[in-house]
C-alpha cells in the first residue's frame, strides 16, 4: 500500500468513517481519506472485473481502442507507460500483501515462540538449516541466530559451497562456533575410526576447494575468519589450497579446540604436529590422515616428545598413511597417559615392535593400561612375531581394559626375518586363540586375504570392487592405497619406499608444493 | 505403582492437585509434579494443605500426557537406581528411551501443545525430547516439503543467503 499511498500525497482527512474492517486492517498507518475512497471503490471495481470474468482479451481491446482514440503519439506512449506502472503497482501491492497475510498465517500456524524455535534450529545440521531458513521470513529470522550455527558441518554441500558462505556461517555463529567441519567428504564415514579413501569422488574438486591462501593473502583475513576462542571441534576435508601456512595459522587462533580431524590435506605432518602441540592444548582427539600416503616421513622424535607435552589430554590418536617408525610411535604411546584408542593404520615403517617394548619399558605401570581400541590396520611392515608377542603381554594381564584390536592386513603380516614372506592366517599367530579364549571381552579382528593371492595383481584389483562389501562395516579398509601400493613395483617394498603412484590415482590431482601458492593466487 | 502391592507398609503418599486450563483437577503424587521445575521451585515454601497448581497455560488433554511422561520417568527412575544398587544387568536406560520414542510420536499439534507445556512447566528432558523430536521432523526435508509439514507458506522475497 506505501506505493499507492505515495502516488496521492496530500489528501484531507474524510469527515466520517464507514466501519470497513477489511480495508482498515490494511490501511493502518493512516486513517484512509476522501481520494482513497473513491480509490477503493475504483479499484474495487476495477478487480471485480476478474472476479466476474477471467476474460482479459477485453481489456486488451479497450486498452487498444483508449490509444487509438489518442491522436498524439506522445499521449499514447503515455498511455502504455500508466498501463505498465499500474500493472506493476498491483502486482508489487498484491504480492505484499498476500506476503503479509502468510506471514499472520505462519505466526498461527508455527505456534513455538522465537526462543523455541531458535533451540529446534540450534539442532538442525547445517543443510537442514539452510532449508529451514529458505521455508519462510519467520525462520529466516530465527536461523540467523549465532546458537543456530555453533555446529556448523558444510562437508556434505561441498560442491555448492565458497568462502563467502562459509564466511557468511562463521560470522553468524560469531562467538558461539564450537565446531567447524569443512571440506569434501567422499562418504559417510563408519565409526568409530572414519576411514576416508582420498581419491576425489567429485570431479570438479578443484572448484570445490576452498581459496584459503588466496584470502590470506589478498586480505589478511584468515584470522578473523577463525579467531574463534571457543571453537572446540575442526574438522578439515580434502580442502585442495589449505597448506601448512593456512592450517597453522588457524589452529594458532583455536586454542580451545579439544577434537581435530585433518584428511587429506596438503599438509606435512611434523608442521602439523609442532603446531597442535604449541597452540592447542586441551586437545583430546586427533586423527590425522595423509594425503600422501606412505611419503610424508617428516615427522621426527622430538615433535613427538612436543606433542606428548604440548597435548596432555590426548584420548584418542589416529595417525594414518605416514611413515612412523616404532621408536616415534612408543613416545606417543608411552607419553599421552589418557590415550584410549589409538589407530596408525596404514603406517608405514611400523612393525609393532613398539607395543612390546611398551610392554617391556612399564611393566605393570600404570601406562598404556586405559588403552581400549587399537587399530594396526594394513601397517605394511606389521611383523607376526611382534604380534604375537604383544599378545602374549596381553595373555599375562597387560592392557586390562583392551578391548579391540585390529591386526587385519591385506597383504599378510611379515615375518620376522624376511618381510617378503607372508602370514596370512590369523591362527599361526600362536595367542590368538588363547586370547579369544581368555579374553572374550576383546573383539580382535584378524582378516588376511588368502595366502599368495596378493601376487596376482589382476585378482586383487578385481577383489578390489567388492571389498567394502566383504570387510566388516564398522572399519572398511584403505582399499584404494592398498590397490595402489600393490601395482607399484615390488622394490618399494624393501627401500621402504611409499609408492609415487597415488598422484595418478587421484583422479588428475598433483601435489607439486612449490606451485601451490602461485597457481592459488592466479584463480 | 509396585507400591500398591503393599500399601500397608508405605505411607500414604502426599499428593498434589494439578489444574488444567480448562478446569479438570489432576491429583498427582508430590514427586511427579517435582518433575516440573517450576513447580518444584518454591515448593517447600507452599503450606502442605495448600498444593494446588492452576496451569492457566495446560489443556487437561495435554496435561494428561505430560502426568504419564512424569510417572514413567519417577518410576524407571526408581527402578533404574535399584537395579544398579543390586548389581544387576537392566537395559532400563535403553527401555525408557524406547518409550520415549514412542510417547513422542504423536501429530504435530500434540507435539507443539507438549512442548509448549514443557516449556511452561520447565520439565528439562520432556523439553528437549519434544524440540529434538520437531528438529527430526524438519531434518533432511526441503523447504517446500517442511512448509507442507508445518502448513506454513512462503512470505519472503529474499534469497537468504544473497543479502551478505
Amino acid at each position: 500500500m506505501d506505493t499507492l499511498v505515495l502516488l496521492y500525497p496530500s489528501v484531507p482527512k474524510r469527515p466520517c468513517l464507514e466501519p470497513h474492517s477489511s480495508s482498515s486492517s490494511i490501511i493502518s498507518r493512516a486513517p484512509p481519506k476522501t481520494e482513497e475512497k473513491n480509490m477503493e471503490s475504483f479499484l474495487e471495481t476495477f478487480l471485480g472485473l476478474f472476479n466476474n470474468n477471467n476474460d482479459t482479451s477485453s481489456i486488451d481491446e479497450s486498452l487498444e481502442r483508449l490509444i487509438e482514440m489518442k491522436t498524439n503519439d506522445c499521449d499514447q506512449n503515455q498511455l502504455i507507460e500508466s498501463a505498465l506502472e499500474l500493472g506493476s503497482v498491483l502486482l508489487e501491492a498484491g504480492k505484499k500483501l498476500q506476503r503479509k497475510r502468510f506471514s499472520k498465517h505462519n505466526s498461527m500456524a508455527w505456534v513455538l515462540p522465537p526462543d523455541l524455535t531458535i533451540k529446534v534450529f540450534s539442532l538442525l545440521d547445517t543443510q537442514s538449516l539452510c532449508y529451514a531458513s529458505a521455508t519462510c521470513s519467520m525462520f529466516n529470522k530465527c536461523a540467523m541466530d549465532p546458537l543456530c550455527y555453533s555446529n556448523i558441518d558444510l562437508t556434505s554441500v561441498v560442491p555448492k559451497i565458497n568462502n563467502t558462505v562459509v564466511n557468511t556461517m562463521i560470522r553468524r555463529a560469531d562467538r558461539k562456533l564450537q565446531s567447524l567441519k569443512l571440506g569434501i567428504m567422499p562418504a559417510p564415514s563408519p565409526s568409530p575410526a572414519p576411514s576416508c579413501p582420498m581419491y576425489y569422488t567429485i570431479g570438479n574438486s578443484v572448484d570445490a576447494g576452498f581459496s584459503w591462501n588466496d584470502r590470506r593473502s589478498r586480505q589478511g583475513k584468515e584470522s578473523y575468519v577463525l579467531t574463534r576462542p571457543l571453537l572446540r571441534r575442526l574438522h578439515l576435508y580434502n580442502i585442495d589450497r589449505m597448506d601448512n601456512t593456512a592450517l597453522c595459522a588457524a589452529l594458532s587462533s583455536c586454542p580451545s579446540l579439544v577434537d581435530l580431524e585433518i584428511v587429506g590435506l596438503h599438509v606435512e605432518l611434523r608442521q602439523t604436529l609442532e603446531s597442535v602441540s604449541k597452540n592447542c592444548r586441551l586437545l583430546e582427539r586427533l586423527f590425522f590422515e595423509s594425503s600422501r600416503t606412505g611419503r610424508d616421513d617428516s615427522l621426527k622424535s622430538p615433535t613427538c616428545v612436543d606433542l606428548v607435552n604440548g597435548c596432555p589430554n590426548m584420548t584418542s590418536l589416529a595417525l594414518r598413511g605416514f611413515k612412523l617408525q616404532d621408536y616415534k610411535a612408543r613416545i606417543l604411546l608411552k607419553g599421552f597417559r589418557k590415550l584410549k584408542f589409538v589407530d596408525f593404520s596404514t603406517s608405514y615403517s611400523i612393525t609393532g615392535s613398539f607395543l612390546s617394548h611398551h610392554v617391556r619399558n612399564l611393566g605393570s605401570g600404570t601406562n598404556g593400561h586405559l588403552l581400549e581400541i587399537l587399530i594396526l590396520r594394513d601397517c605394511m611392515h606389521l611383523k607376526e612375531v611382534e604380534v604375537a608377542r604383544f599378545l602374549t603381554a596381553v595373555l599375562a594381564g597387560d592392557f586390562k581394559f583392551l578391548r579391540h584390536l585390529d591386526i587385519s592386513n591385506r597383504e599378510g603380516l611379515a615375518s620376522e626375518s624376511d618381510w617378503d614372506a607372508r602370514c596370512y592366517s590369523p591362527s599361526i599367530i600362536l595367542p590368538v586363540k588363547r586370547v579369544l579364549e581368555e579374553r572374550p571381552e576383546i573383539t580382535l579382528l584378524a582378516e588376511f586375504p588368502p595366502e599368495g593371492s596378493f601376487i596376482e595383481m589382476e585378482q586383487i584389483m578385481n577383489s578390489e570392487l567388492n571389498s567394502d562389501t566383504s570387510l566388516p562395516s564398522e572399519i572398511s579398509s584403505h582399499s584404494s592405497d592398498v590397490s595402489l601400493f600393490m601395482s607399484s613395483s615390488e622394490s618399494s617394498y624393501n627401500s621402504d619406499q611409499g609408492s609415487g603412484n597415488e598422484d595418478v590415482h587421484h583422479g588428475g590431482f598433483v601435489y607439486d608444493e612449490s606451485s601451490d601458492e602461485v597457481e592459488f593466487l592466479s584463480l | 505403582m509396585k507400591d500398591s502391592f503393599n500399601p500397608s507398609i508405605e505411607p500414604p503418599k502426599k499428593t498434589v492437585t494439578l489444574v488444567s486450563s480448562d478446569g479438570y483437577d489432576f491429583e498427582v503424587e508430590e514427586e511427579v509434579a517435582l518433575e516440573s521445575q517450576v513447580i518444584k521451585d518454591g515448593f517447600e515454601d507452599k503450606a502442605v494443605d495448600d498444593r494446588e497448581y492452576l496451569l492457566f497455560n495446560v489443556h487437561s488433554d495435554t496435561l494428561e500426557l505430560i502426568i504419564k511422561y512424569c510417572e514413567k520417568h519417577v518410576s524407571s527412575r526408581k527402578s533404574i537406581s535399584a537395579a544398579a544398587a543390586s548389581s544387576s544387568s537392566s537395559n532400563g536406560e535403553e527401555a525408557l528411551k524406547e518409550w520415549d520414542e514412542h510417547f513422542i510420536s504423536v501429530d504435530t499439534n500434540t507435539l507443539y501443545d507438549i512442548l509448549m507445556a514443557a516449556d511452561y512447566l520447565n520439565i528439562k528432558s520432556l523439553l528437549d525430547l519434544a524440540i529434538q523430536k520437531v528438529a527430526d521432523t524438519i531434518h533432511g526435508r526441503s523447504p517446500e516439503q517442511i512448509r507442507k509439514k508445518f502448513n506454513i507458506e512462503n512470505d519472503s522475497i529474499i534469497d537468504p543467503w544473497a543479502s551478505e
